[in-house]
């Protein structure tokens, strides 16, 4: 029986791992460009709309100047004179 | 971009000229822009009166009450004002109701003419309750449709609502600090004078020389509701302005008098409103707002609520 030849096995095997490193390579790349595609098409599909990122504050932004406010500031008791009056009418 | 300033008080100057059965009440820290901020709010309250007087046959709001046609579209002023009126009666849960407008003319038509807290026999009609549920605001044609029998009284929140817009615009249109005070309901824009704006709190808003207490406010809103001022006796019966929604008649006196200071003058006068309305309930309505309040009873006792000052002798 004839005996292989060390020289070819390891040949072989370099063969082998090149071809499977090409796989792979080809794999990532075509998934990203797959992801890419598949991105586009969503974004396509359902668009959104872009917001401007705001520091948060607890602040209320009221576009109507009688809505209702969170914030109120109590009235203090003073001896000053009066300059008007709230009553009924 | 209004200030967070103060003003000095002795560079306060006003106007006040008579409006919608009280006075107006203009204040502004600084003098020379007194004018033009007259001339602001004249524009405004004309702007309103032509919506939402009642007292007019030619304004929207009286047009609309007429009309029998379903959906009506109306000015930015009047839609405005409706989208007020209906936050108000949300927030109060009806107590303040727009829709009572049958039940106040039918009322006012009873009063004496000429004399209307004067004493007299008149008989007063229960009439039916309308909600204000039933109207429907559409944003897109700015048109409102109003369920056939109902007629709309924005008299409560339109004084309200001025105010605040008078205020507001005032301020960014000069750069001063104002206050903005119609019929007895005033509101507050930039900076205010050091120390806050001194408001005396009283029954009857045409009264500034009788007692009261004095408080000082620098944001916002503060709105008295009183049942003593405009009223009449029915028999043994006194009858006041402010109308119960669940009842059409005017509402039971538990409180005589209720001032009550908010975010806005909006806020506030329906608060203060809602309190009359609300009776015994009142307080742990107003109290789970956090509206900083005041109220009278029938018999002159007052309890404070909220960051509202206890009251101390001078």
């Amino acid at each position: 029986m004839k005996r292989a030849n060390p020289r070819a096995l390891v040949a072989a095997r370099e063969e082998g791992l090149r071809r499977i490193r090409q796989l792979t390579r080809a794999t990532l790349v075509g998934g990203l460009i797959g992801v890419g595609v598949l991105s586009a098409a969503v974004a396509h599909a359902l668009p959104g709309h872009t917001a401007a990122a705001k520091p948060h504050t607890n602040r209320v932004k009221h576009n109507n100047p009688s809505a209702p406010r969170s914030a109120q500031q109590a009235p203090v008791q003073t001896y000053q004179p009066p300059v008007t009056t709230s009553g009924g009418s | 971009m209004m200030r967070s300033t103060t003003a000095a008080a002795d560079r306060l100057a006003g106007v006040r000229w008579p409006l919608w059965g009280g006075y107006a009440h203009l204040l502004v820290t600084e003098p020379e822009v007194l004018k033009p901020a007259r001339v602001i709010v004249d524009a405004i309250v004309e702007d309103v009166d032509r919506a939402a007087s009642l007292f007019r046959d030619d304004s929207e709001l009286s047009r609309l009450n007429r009309s029998r046609n379903g959906s009506m579209r109306v000015s930015a002023c009047l839609y405005e004002l409706l989208q007020s009126a209906l936050r108000a009666a949300e927030t109060t849960n009806g107590a303040v109701d727009l829709t009572v407008g049958v039940a106040v003319q039918r009322h006012a038509a009873r009063a004496p003419a000429s004399d209307p807290t004067a004493s007299s026999v008149r008989t007063v009609s229960t009439v039916r309750r309308h909600s204000w549920r039933a109207l429907r605001l559409d944003p897109q044609q700015r048109s409102v449709d109003v369920p056939d029998g109902i007629e709309l009284d924005l008299g409560a929140s339109a004084k309200a609502v001025t105010a605040d817009l008078a205020a507001r615009a005032v301020a960014n249109q000069t750069g001063c600090g104002v206050l903005v005070n119609l019929g007895g309901d005033l509101a507050i824009a930039g900076a205010a004078p050091t120390g806050g704006w001194p408001i005396r709190i009283a029954d009857d808003h045409r009264n500034d020389n009788g007692p009261g207490l004095t408080v000082a406010l620098s944001t916002g809103g503060l709105a008295t509701s009183s049942t003593t001022v405009r009223g009449w006796w029915s028999g043994d019966r006194w009858l006041h302005h402010i109308v119960d929604p669940v009842t059409g008649w005017p509402a039971r006196v538990v409180w005589r008098t209720v001032s009550v200071a908010a975010g806005s003058c909006l806020e506030a006068n329906a608060a203060a409103m809602a309190a009359i309305v609300m009776g015994h309930n009142a307080p742990v309505w107003l109290t789970a707002r956090r509206h900083p309040s005041r109220l009278v009873a029938a018999d002159g006792s007052v309890t404070t609520l909220g960051a509202w000052p206890q009251e101390t002798a001078s």
